[in-house]
Parts: C-alpha cells; structure tokens; sequence
C-alpha cells in the first residue's frame, strides 16, 4: 500500500518541518513548505492526499488558499491550523471545502487521526 | 475613547499570545520528535549530535519567549502610572517588539534608527504606546507587503521627534484609518502635549521634554 502524502504548509519553519519529520516517522509521506505560492505549486505539480494548513500566514488568507487547493485538486483533504476554532467558524470552513481542522499545537495522535479520517474521505 | 483604547491593549495581547504559542508549538512538537527517536533508536543507540540540535531549538524557542514576556511585563507595568519618567526610545522598542507579529501578518518590517543618548522625560507612558500604536497602525494599514515602516527618534531645542516612514508600494484606495481614527489621534496627541505633522509617507510627532510634573 502507497504512503499517504501530507502537505504541510506553515510560516513556522522549525514547526513545520519538525511535524514533518514526526509524520515520517509514522509512515507518512510528509513534506513542509512556509508559504501558500509554495503550497500551490506543489498542488499543481504533485497533489498531495491531505494538506494541513495553517489559518494563519502573512499576506495571505488561509480560507482563499484553501478554496485555491480545492479548485486546483477537489479531492485534496484539506485540514485547517488554526489558533482557535469554534463550531461556527468549523461549519464556514467545511462550506469552503475544508475536511477538518486542529487546534494549534494538537497532540500528534489527534493530529494523524484526523489525518487518516480525511485520507479514508478521499478514497470514498 | 475608552473602548478604543482597550482594543489597544487588546490587539497588544493577541499579537503577543500569537508569537508565544508559535514558539510553545515549536517546543512541543521537538520534545516529540525527541520522544519518536529516543523509541526508534533504543536499540540502535543514541546520536548525541542528534540530540544537541534538538536541546538547541527548544533553547532559542524559550529565549525567544523569554523576550516578548519581557516586553510586555515591561508594557502592563508602564499602565500603573500616569506619568512617569521614561527613555523614549525604550517605549519604543517595547511597542515595536509586541507589534512585529501584526506587522508580520502583512509581510510588514521594522527598522528602528533611534539616537542614543536622548535625555529622560515625564510623560504618560500609556497614552505615548496608544499614540505610536494608532499611527503605526495606520501606516500598516496603507502598507502593500514588503513594506517597511522606519522608526526614527532625535531631540532638538526641548523637543523629542519620533519619526514614521513608510518605504513601499500604497493600498489603493482601502480605509487607512486604522482601529482608532483621525479624531482619535489627535485627542491623545493633545492630551500628551505633542503635535503631529504629517506628509503622507512620513509622520513625525513632536514632544516637548518635561523634567518635572506640573
């Protein structure tokens, strides 16, 4: 069975790049990039399974990148980094296409059930 | 005015909590990678290099942390008077450390060119932080990204200037006023003593020096 790819896409380096290594670590085909052109080129050339990708980046706005993502590959699972999440802004994120989000930091078990609920959503 | 001014402080706190969970993030998921390797290496023995990369990371995140937790203690405790002799140029740095994560957001940058050696003065230190906040945030506000606002202070003939420069592409035709507006900023400005000039791309305020309270 193929790895499943994760995109992570954060400002934060070390942060980025640290989960990254930890979703290798189990299995995963994970990579980082810091900033949303970077994201896209990526979508567009190599679609990943799954994005995480964090609200918020300078100059951009996460939910246009998000919208971007599920145009360029509808069946990328997108889940959303965010600071703070409510069920009103989760209701907002799902109508734009978002599979899920997590709280920033999450705890790298949730991180990879959510992930994995999300691959399963893509192969339905 | 009041509520304007709580928004201030609110923007000041969310700015820093931001930047702090960043930095707690960055701990976090080290201390957790450290956590898979010492699992997967166990029996393979450990790479103390390996290790030291780790310890360093979750060093600079904490001094990091360490800094902006300066600033703002240094910031709430500016509020416990309302006059208080001060180093401008200290002020400054505080305002400027706990509002590089707004800036940041729009790709924003910062360059201080404060003179050394200004004398102290008596002022309301709050008020001077709302006052450097309002019109910074307007600069932002008018600001494309990869913008760079200047900060530059000198003393001359009894007076302190502070100077605002904005070098960068302008938003077209987007409101500019910032949290606070045009009337705010004069009546703060007013009750510190200062006047403010302004010519688009650069604003300079201009405080007079007090040694001692009236």
């Amino acid at each position: 069975m193929s790895k499943v790819k994760v995109l992570l896409v954060d400002d934060e380096v070390e942060f980025a790049s640290t989960l990254a290594e930890r979703l290798q670590i189990r299995g995963y085909e994970a990579k980082a990039v810091f900033c949303a052109e970077s994201a896209l080129d990526m979508v567009r050339s190599e679609p990943p399974d799954v994005v995480l990708l964090d609200l918020k980046m300078p100059g951009m706005n996460g939910v246009e990148v998000l919208r971007t993502i599920k145009k360029l590959s509808p069946s990328c699972q997108v889940i959303l980094l965010t600071g703070h999440g409510s069920e009103q802004s989760a209701a907002e994120w799902a109508a734009d296409g978002a599979a899920d989000y997590a709280i920033k930091p999450s705890e790298i078990e949730t991180l990879v059930a959510k992930i994995n609920r999300a691959n399963e959503k893509r192969l339905k | 005015m009041k509520d304007l001014r709580i928004s201030f402080i609110g923007r000041i706190i969310s700015s820093y909590t931001h930047e702090v969970k960043n930095y707690l993030a960055i701990i976090k998921e080290t201390n957790g990678l450290m956590r898979d390797v010492i699992e997967i290496k166990k029996s393979r023995g450990l790479d103390e290099k390996h290790f030291l990369g780790f310890i360093g990371c979750v060093d600079e995140q904490i001094g990091r942390a360490t800094a902006i937790t300066d600033y703002l203690y240094r910031f709430a405790h500016r509020m416990e008077e309302d006059r208080a002799t001060v180093h401008i140029n200290d002020l400054i740095d505080e305002l400027v450390a706990l509002m590089s994560r707004l800036a940041y957001r729009k790709r924003i940058s910062f360059n201080k060119m404060l003179r050394g050696g200004l004398p102290t003065t008596i002022l309301n230190p709050m008020l001077f932080h709302y006052l450097l906040f309002c019109l910074i945030e307007v600069k932002m506000l008018s600001l494309q990204k990869n913008g760079v606002i200047s900060i530059g202070t000198h003393f001359s003939d009894g007076f302190f200037f502070v100077t605002l420069t904005s070098e960068g592409g302008i938003v077209p035709s987007s409101d500019t006023t910032g949290t606070s507006g045009a009337g705010e900023i004069e009546g703060i400005a007013m009750e510190l003593g200062a006047v403010i000039s302004d010519n688009g791309s650069e604003t300079v305020i201009k405080i007079p020096a007090v040694t001692q309270v009236k």
